[in-house]
């Protein structure tokens, strides 16, 4: 029942994080959400206090000169009774005028900026205590100062409590339903893996107490069964080479040694052995369990993700609606405040003038408000759309919103207003979006998490016993497995390491005797027939330390989560930094860190394989995390532009590295049948970080500054760091070939290759405009163009993300179908530069978001075979070059592509339009195309492509 | 050496008790207002008393008569006054002449004048510039409002606003100079000025009655707006030309915030002449206690205006204000 319980309690463990994760997550997002609209609706009162100043400045009279301010000022503090204080403030930041009689300091540095930073005029920002909105005044597009509206955090900080509350209640229950329902859940899945594990306790009991293995093999599994027969004949093996091997003399003096002793000996002497990494494929044993339990797992996963998803909703909805609801109510009150003083001045309710002009300034300031009307009893003005069809207007048949106004005591008219039902659907619309974001972002996590889980509990212990098993049973006694504590199966992976030592010590003895005796091998033909037949050697067991594509998914995932976290705000935080580079236009300023980054990320690429070859990889991606980890850290104290520029370009440096090495891992770790697959899974879990980190970055930013940003950056280049050092395996590849070095040369001679030629220039350099290009530079400029809103466009680029890792693991599939990798990218190549035809063609919003999925399956698909097939060349007519040069000439090519093409398009864009820029893309990908089917497709390609056997 | 120091000690001393001397001694201001102590002359006051300065205010009125202003050049300068107060343009005109009178006898100049009132010193060739006068023994206040912003305010409470009349007094340079200035706005803000004179009597002086037949003219010729301007007559007939207007249901927009607060006038954009008072107390304290001289001072500028519309008067005309600028206003009754 061990497989059971460990299997049980890692996988309850996945479920509370991923709750935990989601319950976190959910929380900050509603209280980011919840502080908005409380902003929001404090612009309300900012807006209104800075009407009467927009119309003074406007006629002509300087903001400070007006003489009735603390008046005006005092009318719009009175809209709300928790207003702690309103104050006008010119553009140095000093205070004109304020409801706050104690003498109020000047706005601070930070404030003013961003009045830069909002083109609107408005923003606001938020402390530890207090709310603040500020709205701009202009006098002919010069700023000339503006208004600051400030209001107590107390009724936020209850309700984020109350909402807390309900959500962490929310998700212990569901941690305890889960957990029961997982046990429930694999007890019948894993009922076969239970059996196979009794079978694996009786084997081990029976030859620690030397009794033949008789265990029945009905009700077993396939796999079991022919585990058992192997373990069988190993142990067959094991016994006929301790017959034949004389007893040595350690042996004698302790008898029986205990496993535990044992294991804790071997690990010491394992320190000083010489590791060697080998790729293995997965068993069929391990690939069985893992499609029984990874459809539930995700399931359970997902159904627990929704259900917290869904009670979260109903919390936020709860929180929110009494907070729009007071928005509108608040517009209706400034609207009615400003019409009563007029009647209060006198002026009969139907002479009112100017009513058009107030009215729509406020239909364009809150689109939450669709109409507002003033009436007698019928209509005497009307703004908006009136979207009720009652016929006449009967105070008892109204059901809107409506203020009465009042002359001498008595009611004269009323003030109606009708909520745009619209806005407050797109309101709650974004609520779920943004709260599916984060629960897809937590499932990636989950995914990932479980993967690793999976394979260090079941998968990878199960494939390690049957690879040493069969080694044994085939007679080969030249490898132990670097023993670990653990389960049952670790105790018998031990036990078999524990056999090939004792092996070895006999022969060692039986030498040893034979130099004392001045005798050779050679006089001893049996014993080294003996020696040859079961790989018995004078030196030690070579210690094998495996290496799988999946010991680099999570921390991959968690680094490149860590680089995109403050991908979404960046560039403002480059703006408001101080710029002691003042002779460059700010723009290009802005652009600086980004230039940087990827120039890094080009002059390193080449090297990673090389450097990977020299160091391996764990060294290599430790020590390039430790830079980007510097970097993060050094950021959150930046202040200057120069500054950022510098850490930006080191942290692409350490990212280049680090990803490349990874990938390189991957390359090396797997066998060469499952290459394009597991790329296509490494692309996967890379773009699923960056997909998750770009999801989050906007979220923690909101709820913690943009400085605290760059410390979780830090702290998950960490957690990555930690689990890369756990994980990938030290040593090098027990494959490796001596690789020719990489040389200046050696980078620009496979240009000459056809092959080479097609892949790069044709694939390549084509993909990498469209990423780094389209995606990055051009996407965002057109949606804007498009109407489309922030939140938009980013949730739009993530389905191009999404796409990519969707791509990545159906490649797989693909590859199994006997689909050809050369087809492969030639289907990317058309998806990507298709796609991008018709967003060129018909600019629209859905047009682009069809961009996005195309080029995303696109170029998801087309990562892995791109690699998969320099890899070949440089197995084949490269040889002589080497996959460190081919790899690193094509990545070079790449990021030189992708620079010049940014250069190439920024000016097509300029001078043609962005849709001109944006078909460009298109052309050139789908040209590339047709150059790699030329090379590619053609008859003599056979040398090219290294058919499968 | 102790000889050296002992001379330095007491030219030191000499020094000090020279400005405790100084400083001990009563200052005179001689002040002339052009009708007698109003608003301004109060804020000057009060100004005095709060900030405990030792000043013997001395306060003339000129009656309205400009004759008269020969007498106060010469008891100004008998008297010794430190510094003199104007009020408006004539009577600072009377008393310290244009650029062109700098060595002129006739007129004060050696010293020091402080000027109120005064709508254009400009234009009425007063000064040279706001920054700095360019008279050593000139300096003032400001207190209007920029002109455009006094059209585009009536533009906004008349969408419709083309005409503006002003009925003007030639005998005030002020006036006149007035009417000039807003004639030259008339192509950039897109109207139409009709400017009336006054009737004048034998003597040049205005005859109050013909106010009435100008604001009728005024209205036959479909005007929007009638602008005060700047005249001290019209502002001191303020009932008779106020009502004369509401009469033909003609708003009035006056400089002076006292036609709409005491007469019928229907909007003012304008300073309280008490906080002008106040200005000249600043620029007075400037020169006699701060040892400043009079040309090396900016022209002080009011830095509050309001906006005030009599409401009663906004009934009788029909003419309410748009719910923005009621945002803005102070109104009365």
């Amino acid at each position: 029942m061990f497989l059971l319980w460990r299997s049980w309690s890692a996988f309850t463990a996945l479920i509370a994080t991923v709750l935990t994760a989601l319950c976190i997550l959910s929380v900050l997002q509603h209280n980011a959400v919840l502080s908005d609209l409380i902003r929001q609706r404090l612009s309300v009162v900012a807006q209104s206090a800075a009407s009467p100043f927009h119309t003074v400045v406007d006629l002509g009279l300087p903001l400070s000169m007006m003489r009735n301010a603390d008046e005006v000022l005092k009318r719009a503090k009175a809209l709300d009774d928790n207003i702690e204080a309103i104050h006008v403030f010119n553009p140095s930041g000093i205070i004109a005028y304020s409801t706050d009689k104690l003498q109020p300091q000047p706005l601070s540095r930070e404030e003013l900026i961003q009045h830069r930073l909002h083109n609107d005029g408005k923003w606001s920002m938020e402390t530890d205590t207090q709310f603040k909105s500020y709205v701009s005044i202009y006098k002919d597009n010069n700023w000339v100062g503006g208004i600051l509206a400030i209001y107590p955090k107390q009724e936020f900080n209850a309700t984020v409590q109350h909402v807390s509350r309900h959500v962490i209640g929310a998700t212990g229950i569901l941690l305890l339903s889960f957990s029961l329902l997982t046990f429930l859940t694999f007890r019948l899945r894993l009922s076969g893996a239970i059996r196979g594990a009794e079978m694996l306790q009786q084997w081990l009991h029976d030859i620690q107490t030397n009794k033949p293995h008789r265990s029945p093999t009905d009700n077993l599994d396939q796999d079991f069964i022919a585990l058992r027969d192997h373990l069988i004949a190993a142990d067959e093996n094991y016994r006929y080479l301790c017959r034949e091997l004389p007893v040595n003399s350690h042996e004698l003096a302790t008898n029986r040694i205990e496993n535990s002793n044992m294991v804790a000996m071997v690990m010491k002497k394992a320190g000083k052995l010489e590791q060697t990494m080998t790729s293995v494929p997965e068993t069929s044993l391990a690939r069985t369990y893992a499609r029984r339990l990874a459809p539930w797992s995700i399931g359970l996963i997902l159904l627990s993700a929704l259900s917290l998803g869904f009670i979260t909703y109903q919390s936020v909805s709860d929180s929110f609606d009494p907070e729009l609801a007071k928005r509108t109510d608040l517009i209706a009150k400034v609207a009615s405040a400003n019409i009563q003083r007029g009647v209060n001045a006198g002026i009969p309710l139907e002479n009112m003038t100017g009513m058009d002009d107030y009215f729509s300034g406020l239909l364009a300031n809150f689109p939450e408000i669709s109409f507002f009307g003033v009436a007698t009893g019928k209509f005497i003005f009307k703004a908006g759309n009136w979207q009720h069809s009652l016929l006449g207007l009967q105070e008892k048949n109204r059901d809107v919103p409506i203020y009465p106004i009042t002359f001498n005591g008595e009611s004269t008219g009323y003030i109606i207003i009708d909520p745009s039902p619209d806005y407050i659907a797109v309101q709650f619309r974004e609520v779920v979006l943004d709260l599916l974001v984060i629960i897809l972002v937590v499932l990636l996590l989950a995914y990932e998490i479980m993967i690793v889980v999976m394979s260090l509990s079941l998968t990878s212990p199960l494939n390690r016993l049957k690879h040493l098993s069969e080694l044994q049973a085939e007679g080969d006694f030249s490898n132990r497995i670097q023993p670990r504590r653990g389960s049952l199966i670790e105790v018998l992976i031990n036990h078999l390491s524990q056999r090939v030592e004792m092996i070895h010590s006999r022969y060692s003895a039986a030498l040893q005797q034979l130099e004392k005796a001045g005798e050779t091998l050679d006089l001893k033909p049996k014993l080294k027939a003996l020696a040859k037949k079961y790989q018995l050697k004078k030196s030690p067991p070579r210690v094998l330390t495996y290496s799988y594509m999946n010991d680099v998914r999570l921390p991959l995932f968690l680094f490149a989560a860590s680089d995109e976290l403050a991908l979404s705000f960046f560039p403002l935080f480059t703006r408001a930094a101080e710029n002691p580079i003042k002779w460059l236009d700010p723009a290009i300023v802005i652009s600086l860190p980004l230039a940087g980054y990827l120039l890094a990320y080009m002059l390193a690429a080449p090297f990673s394989r090389s450097l990977a070859e020299r160091w391996g990889h764990n060294k290599l991606v430790l020590v390039s995390l430790s830079a980007v980890l510097l970097s993060n850290v050094f950021m959150y104290f930046a202040t200057n532009v120069l500054e950022i520029i510098f850490l930006r370009t080191v942290a692409g440096g350490g990212y280049a590295l680090a990803v490349l090495a990874c990938q390189d891992y991957v390359i090396d770790a797997v066998p060469k049948n499952q290459r394009t697959q597991s790329l296509g899974i490494f692309s996967a879990a890379l773009f699923g970080g960056i997909y998750s980190g770009t999801a989050l970055g906007g979220v923690l930013a909101d709820r913690f500054g943009t400085s605290s940003v760059f410390m979780f950056s830090a702290l998950l280049v960490l957690i990555s760091g930690m689990l890369f050092a756990r994980m990938i395996p030290k040593g090098t590849r027990i494959t490796s070939e001596q690789a020719p070095p990489l040389t200046l040369r050696s980078i620009f001679t496979p240009l000459r290759h056809r092959g080479f030629l097609a892949i790069s220039m044709g694939l390549a350099v084509p993909q990498s405009v469209m990423d780094q290009v389209f995606i990055s530079y051009l996407f965002s400029l057109q949606l804007d163009t498009l109407d489309a809103s922030a939140a938009d466009i980013a949730r739009m680029l993530m389905v191009y993300f999404l796409m990519i890792m969707l791509a990545g693991s159906l490649l797989g599939a693909l590859s199994k179908m006997g689909v050809e990798d050369r087809l492969i990218a030639i289907l990317g190549s058309v998806l990507t530069g298709g796609g991008l035809l018709v967003a060129a063609a018909i600019p629209a919003q859905w047009s682009m978001l069809l961009a996005a999925a195309c080029t995303g399956f696109g170029y998801g698909l087309l990562r892995g075979p791109q690699v998969e097939l320099a890899l070949k060349l440089s197995e084949g007519e490269l040889k002589h070059l080497g996959s460190n040069s081919v790899l690193g000439a094509l990545r070079l090519y790449e990021r030189v592509g992708s620079i010049i093409g940014l250069l190439v398009i920024a000016a097509i864009a300029g001078y043609f339009g962005l849709s001109a820029a944006i078909g460009s893309i298109g052309l050139l990908i789908l040209a590339g195309m047709l150059l790699f089917s030329f090379v590619y497709l053609s008859e003599n390609t056979s040398d090219l492509i290294m058919k499968k056997k | 050496m102790i000889k050296s120091l002992r001379l330095i000690f007491t030219a030191i001393l000499l020094a000090g008790l020279s400005n405790i001397a100084q400083a001990g001694e009563k200052k005179t201001v001689y002040s002339l207002f052009w009708a007698g102590c109003e608003a301004v002359c109060q804020g000057l006051k009060d100004y005095i008393q709060n900030e405990g300065l030792e000043i013997d205010l001395i306060i003339r009125n000129v009656e309205r008569d400009k004759s008269r202003f020969s007498g106060f050049v010469k008891e100004a300068r008998a008297l010794k006054a430190d510094t003199v107060v104007t009020w408006g343009t004539s009577t600072t005109l009377g008393i310290v002449g244009t650029l062109d009178d700098v060595n002129n006898q006739q007129f004060i100049n050696n010293i020091p004048v402080v000027f109120t009132l005064v709508s254009d010193p400009i234009r009425s060739r007063i000064i040279e510039s706001y920054e700095a006068s360019g008279r050593d023994n000139v300096t003032g206040t400001r207190n209007r409002v920029p002109e455009s912003l006094n059209i585009k305010t009536m533009r906004k409470i008349k969408p419709g606003f083309q005409r503006l009349g002003i009925i003007y007094n030639p005998s005030e340079k002020n006036s006149t100079g007035k009417v000039n200035e807003i004639r030259e706005l008339q192509d950039d803000l897109d109207f139409e000025l009709i400017a009336l004179q006054l009737d004048m009597d034998a003597q040049g002086k205005p005859i109050a009655e013909s106010i009435v037949k100008r604001v009728k003219e005024l209205k036959e010729k479909r005007v929007d707006f009638i602008y005060l301007g700047s005249s001290t007559f019209l502002e001191q007939q303020m009932k008779l030309f106020t009502a004369a207007a509401v009469e033909n249901g003609l708003p009035v927009l006056s400089p002076y915030e006292n036609l709409v607060r005491e007469s019928q006038a229907y909007l003012s954009i304008a300073a309280r002449d008490y906080d002008v008072g106040m200005l000249a107390g600043e620029q007075i304290k400037k020169i006699l206690y701060e040892d400043r001289k009079p040309g090396e001072l900016s022209i002080l500028s009011i830095d509050q205006y309001a906006y005030v519309i009599n409401m009663k008067t906004a009934k009788k005309i029909k003419l309410f204000p748009p719910v923005d600028i009621l945002q803005i206003a102070e109104i009365v009754e």
